[in-house]
C-alpha cells in the first residue's frame, strides 16, 4: 500500500480554492476575455476535475491555471462569432518568465480590488487618464473643471489607491 | 535632503509631474544616490504603471465574487475524500502482497465497484510498479476490470470515462514494462479512447501522449514515438509538471540515442541534468543519469560516461530498482569491455545475464547472452560460447520457451559450432530478442541459409 494515501491530498481543497481563485478568474474572464459567468464555469469545472484526480498532479496551482487557460481557449474557439482570440491567448503559460507573470496577475487583481475601493469621482478619473488615456485637459472639459483641479485630483486618487493597495497586500501576505 | 529621505508627497509628484517640482534637479541628485529612495521610486512606479493596463481595470469585477469555494463543491470535494478512504479502507488488506491481491474477490464482489477502488488501484501500482511489476499487473488488470463495471447513475459519463482512461492508462504502463509492447498499445489506446469522451483532458491526453510514445518507441517505431515525446514534454512544461517532462525528454534522448543520433541524445540528455537533480526524485534522477551515461560512452566520453553509471547504480541500489540497476550494470560492462579491462568486462556481463534470467526478463537475458558470446568469440573462445548457448537454452526450454527463445540460443550454438557465427548472424538474433518483448509468442525463424554466409 502506499505511503501516502490517495485520500489525502497535500493542500486541503478548500485552501487551494481561496488560494487559486482570483488568479483562475483573472486567466479566464480578465486575460482571455471569457464572459464571467461562463469563466465561473470553467474555473469550477477545473477544480471538479482537480479533486477527481489531484493524486497524478505535481503543482496544483500551474496545474489549474493551465486547464483554465486551455478550456479558455477552447471556449474562445467555440464561440468565435461572440468573442475576439486575444492578442496574447495562445500558449500564455509557456512564457519562461511565468512566475513573473504571476506576481503581475496578483498585482493587478489586488489593485483592481483597490479602485472598487475608491468612491466613485476618484475613480473616474483615474479611469479616464490610466485606462481611456484622455488627458487632463479633455478630463477637465468633461467634468465642466480645470486641468489643475483634475491633475489635483489624480495625485490625491493615485495616493489612495497606493494606500488601500498596500492595506490589502499587507493583510494578505 | 543627501543625508534624510525625500518623502512620499516628493516621489509621488516626481512620478507623476516632475515638471511641478520646484526643486527637480535636486530630487535628482538624491535619486543618483540614496539607493532607498531609488527602490521606493522604482516600486511606485512599477505599481503606477499597472493604472494603465486595461487588465488592472477589468479585474474590478472579481473584487466583489467570493473567495469561499461554493457548497457544491465543497460536497463534492468532501464526497471523493470519503470515497478515497473507503476504498483504500477495503484495499489495504488485499494489497498486503500479491497471493493475498490474487485470492481475492475483488474483480467480482461489487462492493469494489467504485471509482474510488480504481484511483487506489491506480495509485497502488504506480508505487510498486518497479519493484513488483507482475504483482503490479494483477493491480491494474482489477482497475480496468472495475472501471468497465461502472454505470450512471452511481456516476457521470465524465467520472467513468476518467476512471476508464485512469485504469488503461496504468495498465498500460505496467504492461510496457513487462516487455508486452503489443497488449501495452492496445491499452494505451484505450486510455485514449476514454479520455477524448472527458473534459479538460489536455494533460491526460499529455500522459498519455508520454506512455503511447514509450510503448511505440520499444517497439522500434521510432518515427512515430518521436513526436509523442516532443508533443508530450511541451505538454507537461505548460503544467509546470517537471517529473514528467523529464520523462519526457528521457524518452526523447532515448529515441536518439537508438537511432544513433548520440551528439543530440548527450544535448537532450544534458538539459535534464539540472532540472533533475533539483527535483531530486531518486529513480529519475537515476534514468538521466544512466541515459547520459549510455550517450557519453557512445561520444567516446568514457570517464564521464563511467562517473554517470555509476550515480545511476548507487541510485537504483538504493531504491531497490533491479532490472534498471542490471541494465545499467550491462553498460558498465560493455564500457569495462571497451576500455580495455576485458576480465572484468565479461564478469559483469555474466552477473547481468544471471540477474535478468532470475528475474524472468528473457529478451534482456538473450541481448546481454549475444553481448557475451560476441566477446568470447572474439578471442577465440569458442567451447565457452558453446556451453553458455547450452546452459542458455536449457534456462529457456525450462522457461517453456523451446520454439523461442531457446530455439535461437540453440541456432546460434549451431552456427557457432560450424564457424559460421558472422556479425551478420548475431544481428539476426539480436533482432528477434528485441522483437521477443514486444511479441512473447513470437517464434524464432532462422534466416535464409545464404544469410549465414
Amino acid at each position: 500500500m502506499p505511503d501516502q494515501p490517495a485520500s489525502t491530498p497535500a493542500e486541503p481543497f478548500e485552501t487551494l480554492y481561496e488560494r487559486m481563485i482570483s488568479i483562475l478568474r483573472f486567466v479566464s474572464h480578465v486575460r482571455f476575455g471569457v464572459p464571467l459567468a461562463d469563466a465561473e464555469d470553467i474555473v469550477h469545472g477545473a477544480f471538479v476535475k482537480y479533486i477527481r484526480d489531484y493524486s497524478g498532479v505535481r503543482d496544483p496551482g500551474s496545474w489549474l491555471v493551465t486547464v483554465v487557460a486551455n478550456a479558455s481557449r477552447n471556449y474562445l474557439r467555440d464561440n468565435r462569432k461572440e468573442t475576439a482570440l486575444p492578442f496574447n491567448a495562445e500558449r500564455i503559460w509557456a512564457d519562461p518568465n511565468a512566475s513573473r507573470l504571476a506576481d503581475v496577475i496578483a498585482t493587478r487583481l489586488a489593485l483592481g480590488a483597490a479602485f472598487r475601493k475608491l468612491d466613485a469621482g476618484c475613480r473616474e478619473v483615474l479611469n479616464r487618464f490610466h485606462e481611456r488615456g484622455e488627458s487632463t485637459e479633455a478630463i477637465a472639459h468633461a467634468l465642466g473643471t480645470t486641468s489643475g483641479y483634475v491633475q489635483l485630483r489624480l495625485h490625491l486618487c493615485r495616493k489612495r489607491v497606493r494606500a488601500i493597495y498596500l492595506d490589502l497586500t499587507r493583510v494578505r501576505s | 535632503m543627501k543625508r534624510g529621505h525625500l518623502d512620499h508627497e516628493t516621489i509621488a509628484v516626481y512620478i507623476n509631474e516632475p515638471e511641478a517640482l520646484e526643486n527637480l534637479e535636486a530630487v535628482e541628485e538624491h535619486l543618483r544616490e540614496c539607493v532607498a529612495c531609488g527602490e521606493i521610486v522604482a516600486s511606485v512606479q512599477a505599481l503606477e504603471a499597472q493604472f494603465d493596463h486595461p487588465e488592472t481595470w477589468a479585474s474590478q469585477r472579481l473584487a466583489e465574487l467570493p473567495q469561499r469555494p461554493p457548497q457544491h463543491l465543497v460536497e463534492h470535494a468532501e464526497r471523493l475524500r470519503v470515497e478515497n478512504a473507503l476504498a483504500e479502507y477495503l484495499l489495504r488488506p488485499l494489497l498486503k502482497n500479491e497471493e493475498t491481491f490474487q485470492h481475492s474477490s475483488i474483480a467480482t464482489d461489487r462492493r469494489y465497484y467504485t471509482a474510488g477502488v480504481v484511483r487506489c488501484l491506480v495509485h497502488a501500482a504506480e508505487e510498486i510498479r518497479d519493484r513488483q511489476l507482475r504483482f503490479a499487473l494483477h493491480v491494474t488488470a482489477a482497475a480496468v476490470i472495475i472501471a468497465e463495471q461502472l454505470t450512471p447513475p452511481a456516476y457521470g459519463l465524465d467520472d467513468i470515462h476518467t476512471a476508464i482512461g485512469q485504469a488503461w492508462r496504468e495498465h498500460a504502463n505496467v504492461l510496457r514494462f513487462t516487455g508486452d509492447y503489443r497488449a501495452a498499445l492496445h491499452a494505451i489506446d484505450r486510455a485514449r479512447d476514454a479520455f477524448q469522451l472527458t473534459n479538460l483532458n489536455t494533460f491526460d491526453l499529455a500522459r498519455v501522449a508520454l506512455v503511447r510514445g514509450t510503448v511505440l518507441w520499444k517497439m522500434e517505431r521510432f518515427g512515430e514515438a518521436l513526436p509523442l515525446a516532443e508533443e508530450s514534454a511541451a505538454g507537461f512544461l505548460e503544467f509546470n509538471d517537471t517529473e514528467r517532462w523529464i520523462h519526457a525528454g528521457l524518452l526523447k534522448g532515448g529515441i536518439l540515442f537508438d537511432t544513433q543520433r548520440y551528439e543530440e541524445a548527450v544535448t537532450v540528455f544534458q538539459k535534464l541534468l539540472v532540472p533533475a537533480e533539483t527535483l531530486d526524485i531518486g529513480p529519475t534522477l537515476g534514468l538521466v543519469y544512466n541515459g547520459l551515461g549510455a550517450a557519453l560512452q557512445e561520444v567516446e566520453e568514457v570517464v564521464r560516461a563511467a562517473e554517470f553509471f555509476q550515480k545511476a547504480l548507487a541510485l537504483y541500489d538504493h531504491f531497490g530498482m533491479v532490472l534498471e540497476r542490471t541494465r545499467t550494470a550491462w553498460s558498465l560492462a560493455r564500457l569495462a569491455i571497451r576500455q580495455g579491462h576485458r576480465a572484468n568486462g565479461m564478469l559483469r556481463l555474466r552477473a547481468a545475464l544471471d540477474m535478468f534470467l532470475a528475474h524472468g526478463s528473457m529478451s534482456d537475458a538473450g541481448l546481454v547472452a549475444l553481448y557475451l558470446a560476441e566477446e568470447l568469440l572474439r578471442e577465440g573462445r569458442i567451447t565457452e560460447v558453446l556451453k553458455l548457448c547450452e546452459d542458455l537454452g536449457d534456462r529457456f526450454t525450462a522457461a517453456g520457451l523451446e520454439t523461442r527463445a531457446a530455439a535461437a540460443v540453440r541456432f546460434m550454438q549451431i552456427a557457432t559450432s560450424r564457424g559460421v557465427a558472422t556479425p551478420k548472424v548475431f544481428e539476426h538474433a539480436r533482432r528477434y530478442f528485441r522483437r521477443l518483448s514486444e511479441q512473447p509468442e513470437l517464434p524464432f525463424i532462422e534466416p535464409p541459409a545464404d544469410d549465414e554466409a
